[in-house]
């Protein structure tokens, strides 16, 4: 199967990373041979944004070459070029497919060299016209056609939606700039899933996710046969940016004076570092003409969003999801977009990420014919959440509950990386993991070197493991750190932790049985070494993506649902 | 039979330091068969040592053994060799009187050798072999 994903704007990138970081995580799609996993299946990133550098992006970029590498480490073959394929997990495709919505057809090499919404709008493109201006100007204010808008539409999107719609019947030519990105006649026949995600309240999010899903959405019902499912997630105001270092006219335009004094006070703050002086000078206009990202207007913009869904959008999607936080989480530094706008990710855009899952997954939600009501537990604090507050996904038969994955991971990690006697000579290795054995006692080259990669796949499962839920501000923003301080013994490799965790998977002495069990919130399992020893593939020409995928989802059985103490008592 | 073929040898006069009276070769013979019967107890130990580490290892790296381990483990069991045969030689009278201490460290070594050849044997005839071939 297919899949696409197509973040619009920042929130959309980010949710496009915790997207990669729960695949590589483990969170499976589908159920292949009684394994689950989401291996088999193929996903492409195209990221639509005018901002190409923004630190989203990069961030994204370098979460990509993390999953690149841990699926280039399970592979048994040389990994194809652009490609992050093993069993372990998803193919996806490393190459983000930028769709910048300001690169437009030309008619002239005039055309659209302005990124400015007057210059994007007075194209030639359409068919034989000379002049869009006198169209504009009941429109729009002279101010918002002047305005730059290469960093994003600064959440107006009755600025980005005119040049999403010029953007998206672009695509319809396959020589077009975003038509060659997309490849849409390579789609064509093929099953897919598309899923849009943006924000709701903001300016690329808020115009890009309606325009794209509607032009999706009527490719699809022109051409039934394609078996293409259109699903979105919008993000209702989660995080919000604080106040710009000094605030919009009411009125009028900004004098010279007014321009130079401001860059005098304000130049040397962060919000203004790298920048040239005439960038400086330029941004400060900006901000005093009222283009930039206004906190307290999201939510009333989050709701008139709601309303355009509801009446002229909703039909194009086979699926909706809602994500949000009652209380958005605030961050503390200012931001223009680009590099420097480097958020960190929010739990709120994990929740995103799993509706993504749901969707892949093809499991429908509810009757499509009607809402499901969105919840949450009433206990949840936003602010600090733990990973059994996240909704569960379905893969069709069986919810998919993102602690049971988090802790199966987990567990994983120790059992391969601690559990497992690779120093010793495979020969020598017990009868009770006698299929590994018999495997790599007449290759012990092959047993040292997955032994070798491994390890480092292992390490770099746990780095995704702990910037996904690990409260550290640079990495991430929104959980309580509980499950994060409960994770890293099992990550662990000094001596006290191993200890804890090998005393837990230690086997009673006349069964097979654990003595103690590994847990994470309210969720449990109790894994013996024995037992884990028995699991590897029928065929001696397993991968290790294979070999982890088995006993990655053979643990996964065994994780349990704690009781937890008080529940039940009303 | 053996015992007999061999008082009449002067293999055994090898493990006494004076045979001045009647009967020393009775006294050599029981310092070898002492030194027998040691070998043998002590690579039992050790090996029933192992099988015990193993049956009640709690998890796979502690139940495999590699051939280092292995090693030292009969390298360990020498020490309650030398140990035994001492005690054994210093306790009883003809021993400390004939076979003395040039006999006594000659009765270490053959013990030892016997030792580390029934350690040796009991790995092969099992599936231990693996850990020391």
């Amino acid at each position: 199967m297919r899949n696409v994903f197509i973040a619009v704007g920042g929130s959309g990138t980010k949710v496009a990373e915790a997207l990669v970081r729960l695949l590589a995580i483990g969170f499976p799609t589908h159920r292949e041979n009684g394994v689950l996993t989401s291996a088999g299946n193929s996903l492409q990133i195209w990221r639509l944004d005018p901002d190409r550098n923004s630190g989203a992006a990069v961030s994204l970029g370098n979460c990509l070459k993390d999953y690149e590498d841990l699926q280039g480490l399970l592979n048994g073959n040389q990994p194809s070029v652009n490609l992050a394929s093993s069993r372990w997990a998803m193919d996806i495709d490393t190459r983000v497919r930028h769709l910048d919505p300001l690169q437009l057809p030309r008619v002239t090499d005039l055309d659209n060299e302005v990124k400015k919404l007057g210059g994007i709008l007075d194209s030639r493109y359409g068919g034989g016209i000379k002049s869009s201006l006198p169209f504009l100007a009941p429109f729009y204010e002279k101010k918002d056609l002047e305005v730059e808008i290469d960093r994003g539409f600064y959440q107006k999107p009755f600025i980005g939606a005119a040049v999403m719609a010029v953007f998206a019947e672009s695509l319809n030519d396959e020589n077009s700039p975003g038509g060659k990105a997309c490849s849409l006649t390579g789609f064509q026949n093929v099953s897919t899933n598309f899923f849009l995600c943006g924000s709701l309240h903001g300016g690329t999010g808020a115009c890009g996710v309606p325009v794209m899903g509607k032009y999706l959405g009527t490719l699809k019902r022109q051409n039934q046969s394609w078996d293409w499912r259109v699903g979105a997630c919008l993000l209702t105001p989660y995080c919000v940016p604080p106040q710009p270092p000094f605030g919009a006219l009411r009125e009028g335009h900004p004098t010279t004076q007014q321009i130079d004094d401001l860059v005098k006070e304000h130049g040397d703050k962060p919000a203004f570092a790298g920048l040239t002086i005439e960038d400086k000078r330029k941004l400060v206009e900006q901000i005093l003409l009222g283009f930039y990202a206004e906190p307290d207007a999201m939510e009333a913009r989050a709701r008139q969003g709601l309303a355009y869904y509801r009446d002229h959008s909703a039909d194009y999607f086979d699926e909706l999801y809602l994500a949000g936080k009652p209380e958005p989480d605030k961050l503390k530094v200012w931001s223009n977009g680009g590099e420097s706008q480097s958020n960190p990710l929010n739990s709120a855009e994990v929740v995103a990420a799993l509706g993504a899952l749901n969707f892949f997954s093809r499991a429908g939600t509810g009757n499509p014919a009607s809402y499901v009501i969105p919840t949450s537990t009433t206990e949840l604090n936003s602010e600090k959440m733990n990973l059994r507050d996240l909704p569960r996904y379905s893969t069709g038969e069986e919810d998919i509950d993102p602690e049971r994955i988090f802790l199966t991971t987990a567990a994983m990690h120790h059992l391969l990386t601690k559990q497992i006697p690779w120093d010793i000579p495979a020969k020598s290795w017990p009868k009770e993991i006698d299929r590994l054995r018999k495997i790599y006692q007449d290759n012990e080259n092959r047993k040292t070197e997955d032994w070798k990669r491994f390890n480092a796949a292992a390490d770099l499962l746990a780095k995704f493991l702990m910037t996904t839920v690990d409260p550290d501000p640079r990495h991430t923003i929104g959980w309580s750190g509980e499950d994060a301080n409960r994770i890293r013994p099992y990550l662990a490799s000094d001596a006290n932790s191993v200890k804890e965790i090998t005393a837990k998977t230690a086997k009673k002495l006349m069964s097979k049985e654990a003595r103690g069990e590994l847990e994470l919130g309210n969720s449990s399992m109790r894994i013996s070494t024995f037992q884990f020893g028995e699991w590897c593939p029928e065929t001696a020409d397993f991968t290790r993506g294979e070999y982890l995928r088995l006993v990655w989802s053979n643990l996964l059985q065994g994780v349990q649902k704690r009781m937890r103490v008080g529940a039940g008592k009303n | 039979m053996l015992a007999l073929i061999l008082q009449g040898s002067t293999f055994l006069q090898m493990f006494i330091d004076s045979c001045d009276e009647e009967g020393c070769e009775d006294t050599a013979l029981n310092w070898f068969l002492g030194a027998i019967v040691v070998a043998l107890i002590c690579a039992l130990l050790m090996l029933a040592y192992k099988a015990l580490k193993k049956y009640t290892a709690m998890n796979l790296v502690q139940k495999a053994w590699s051939r280092g381990q292995t090693i030292i483990l009969m390298i360990v069991g020498l020490v309650p060799v030398v140990i035994i045969l001492a005690t054994l030689w210093y306790t009883t009278r003809n021993f400390f009187n004939y076979v003395g201490v040039g006999g006594l460290l000659k009765g270490i070594v053959v013990s030892w050798v016997l030792y580390l050849f029934f350690m040796l044997t009991g790995h092969l005839l099992s599936p231990w072999r693996r850990e020391i071939l």
